[in-house]
């Protein structure tokens, strides 16, 4: 079935270009029967494409070079990523070492663009500054847990829990605010029954591919998740195994109340 | 993940050939390919399994072609018409078939624009949807491109006006 639409320059060069539904070009081909003057004019612009084509067309048959493979490039940025994060572990070191200068070990190691590194470096200083305070690990504790959930969700900008972990043996401190970048981030605080500390690490989201990974310091290992809503890191020194399973069960637990 | 990759893989020959195509350096056409391939896996969770996957790399490449050539990192590098690539098989003869190297050099003449328009339908063979994507452009703005190109082109290859195509009734 054919229709009346009148052929246009648009219809003329999608013809040449391949581009035409079978049904209009049925009619452009009928079209060009009866116009020989018009499928002339056409036909350099055939043999253009065909030239352009020509000129390049081997390109495809050549080997590929081993760093266009893609699966290469996926592993060699992942192992840039643990890479600076072994940097972002030793600039946490340097600042655990000089906890005088206070908040400077978040601005120096962090750099724009690196994300990732911003929140693990902060996390890593944090939980090393916090977890290792006695009388004033927290700001706000445990026995007020829904005043500190509402002013840390107030101040975050996200409805935020204090994740339940006692099935896994944690049980809530308390937390607080901290500056992070340009922002603020929560720290919530847990302790098991031998007084080992488990702290979360929670900031806004931030517009980059969500990622999810693993980053070590010696014995203080993090599991971190950035996503557009919220960023977190879990930190303590626990096995990697558990620090999973517990950082697992606080991101669900965290995600549903989003 | 691994699905992800193996479908870019398909997509990595057609890419050399479109960077090499618009950059005549082939050092450079893989760097710029590299530079893509990091980026999309990099922001694969920008990419919605809906829109083509091919469209959205080429937009990727595009982008860093364009952010160099604004000067920050390279200039387009003019090379010999003699390092232009042999041609295996030849084209059909056709009367008014233009030698390929004419349009090699007609090409690298052309303004950006019209150039990684043109490439991407005439080369690459996508639909002017797809390349309206790739380069960010409303699909008439495309059509625009590749036909003042194709204008262009003939006119450089064959030293006089391309064909006027008119809006005739049928």
């Amino acid at each position: 079935m054919t229709d009346n639409r009148p052929i246009t320059e648009a219809d003329l060069q999608a013809y040449v270009d391949g581009q035409l539904d079978p049904e209009r070009r049925a009619d452009l081909e009928a079209y060009l029967a009866a116009h020989p003057e018009t499928a002339a004019d056409l036909a350099p612009l055939s043999a253009q494409n065909e030239a352009i084509r020509a000129l390049f067309s081997g390109i495809v048959d050549e080997p590929v070079p081993a760093r266009l493979d893609p699966h290469r490039v996926a592993d060699e940025l992942r192992g840039r990523r643990r890479r600076w994060l072994v940097t972002a572990a030793a600039a946490c070191v340097v600042f655990a070492a000089g906890a005088g200068l206070g908040w400077y070990g978040n601005t120096i190691s962090s750099r724009p663009g690196d994300p990732a590194r911003a929140l693990v470096v902060a996390a890593l200083s944090a939980h090393s500054v916090f977890a290792a305070e006695s009388r004033h690990a927290v700001e706000v504790a445990a026995d007020e847990e829904s005043h500190l959930v509402t002013w840390l969700s107030n101040r975050i900008g996200e409805p935020l829990v204090a994740p339940d972990l006692s099935a896994h043996g944690f049980t809530l401190v308390g937390g607080r605010l901290l500056p992070f970048q340009d922002s603020r981030a929560a720290q919530l605080m847990y302790e098991d029954a031998t007084g080992g500390r488990l702290t979360l690490f929670i900031t806004a989201g931030s517009k980059i591919p969500p990622e999810v990974d693993f980053a070590s310091l010696g014995n203080l290992r993090t599991y971190y998740w950035m996503s557009d809503a919220i960023s977190c890191a879990m930190v303590g020194e626990f096995d990697r195994e558990e620090l999973k399973d517990v950082a697992t069960s606080a991101w669900r637990q965290l995600i549903a109340s989003l | 993940m691994s699905e992800f990759l193996d479908e870019i893989e398909q997509c990595v020959p057609p890419l050399r050939r479109y960077a090499r195509a618009l950059t005549r350096n082939a050092d450079y056409a893989d760097d710029l390919v590299q530079d893509c391939l990091e980026r999309a896996i990099r922001k694969q969770a920008l990419w919605r399994p809906t829109a083509p996957l091919r469209a959205w790399l080429f937009r990727i490449l595009l982008n860093i072609y364009r952010n160099d050539m604004r000067g920050r990192r390279r200039r387009p590098i003019s090379v010999p018409l003699d390092t232009i690539p042999e041609v295996s098989g030849t084209a059909p003869a056709q009367p008014g078939r233009v030698a390929l190297a004419e349009t090699a050099r007609a090409l690298e003449l052309l303004p950006d624009e019209q150039r990684t328009a043109l490439l991407l339908v005439a080369l690459e063979g996508l639909s002017y949807a797809e390349a309206a994507q790739a380069l960010d452009i409303p699909q008439g703005t495309l059509m625009s491109r590749v036909g003042r190109g194709r204008a262009a082109l003939r006119k450089l290859t064959e030293g006089r006006e391309g064909p006027r195509l008119r809006t005739v009734q049928s």
